[in-house]
């Protein structure tokens, strides 16, 4: 029985472990020279995206319960805005005169935060109902 | 009552399962079917009355299963809900209206068993 509330807490864990993610990309979303690439132009903060799989070795469980498998950097392009005068701006090649921007979209990150944390409330009841439940098992002894 | 309570204990093991692959790529939900455990126990009851034994034999059903006296439980596919883009199909509503339901039983059953131990304790005791 005390299986079922690590089950609740792995997924509690897998969700926030989401939403500071979530956190970092809104965090970054600014950056727009988090590193340089080979020709000298700068690179914006790219969005991270978090990967969830059943199984929870981290609690004890083999096939139950849910982690994050990896934390990837979302392939997506950077939106580019004209701006030649900007020192960041592209300077050769087809995209030059153009500022690089980050791929994070605050709307997405908004709405995936509100599920992430309506996610982490959803196994938070589950928790209090496994709880009540064992609460009445051990009841029955006193 | 034992085996309800031991029945309500199993599936919510399986209803959390679910709720904590609430947004896990390709995850399925899964239960425990309430009605095939409900069907079979009174089956077994009835069996039980029937030949007069004194001892209670559950057997298995599809998904359920008796060893050494204690239930073993194989979950299945809850398939009523619709799938997503990502090939998950798990329904909140449905899970929490099902483990509220299940928290329900486990809580009657307890009260059933309680109410037979005091009943044994008061017939030890030989007075109420």
């Amino acid at each position: 029985m005390f299986d079922v509330m690590n089950i609740s807490a792995s997924a509690m864990r897998a969700q926030s472990i989401r939403i500071q993610v979530i956190a970092e990309n809104v965090a970054g979303s600014p950056v727009l020279a988090a590193r340089v690439d080979g020709q000298g132009n700068a690179v914006p903060y790219r969005r991270q995206q978090v990967f969830f799989v059943p199984g929870a070795p981290e609690f004890g469980l083999k096939s139950q319960g849910v982690r994050v498998a990896r934390i990837a950097e979302d392939p997506a392009p950077f939106p580019l805005e004209y701006n030649p005068d900007h020192p960041l701006a592209v300077r050769e090649g087809p995209e030059a005169g153009y500022v690089r921007r980050s791929n994070v979209n605050p709307l997405l990150e908004q709405v995936d935060f509100l599920v992430a944390s309506r996610a982490y409330e959803a196994n938070l009841t589950a928790f209090e109902v496994t709880k009540t439940m064992m609460r009445g098992a051990l009841r029955i002894l006193a | 009552m034992e085996k309800r309570a031991a029945f309500a204990e199993m599936r919510q093991r399986v209803l959390a399962d679910t709720v904590a692959n609430l947004e896990t790529p390709g995850y399925q939900m899964k239960d425990l079917p309430e009605g095939e455990f409900a069907s079979r126990l009174t089956e077994a009851l009835e069996r039980r009355e029937g030949i007069g034994a004194r001892t209670f034999r559950f057997g298995r059903t599809r998904h359920l299963q008796e060893v050494d006296g204690s239930l073993r439980g194989q979950p299945g596919r809850a398939g009523q809900s619709s799938l997503r883009h990502d090939g998950n199909d798990v329904s909140v509503e449905w899970l929490q209206k099902e483990m509220a339901s299940n928290a329900m039983m486990a809580e009657h059953a307890q009260h059933l068993l309680k109410f037979q131990f005091d009943q044994f304790e008061a017939a030890v005791r030989g007075r109420p």
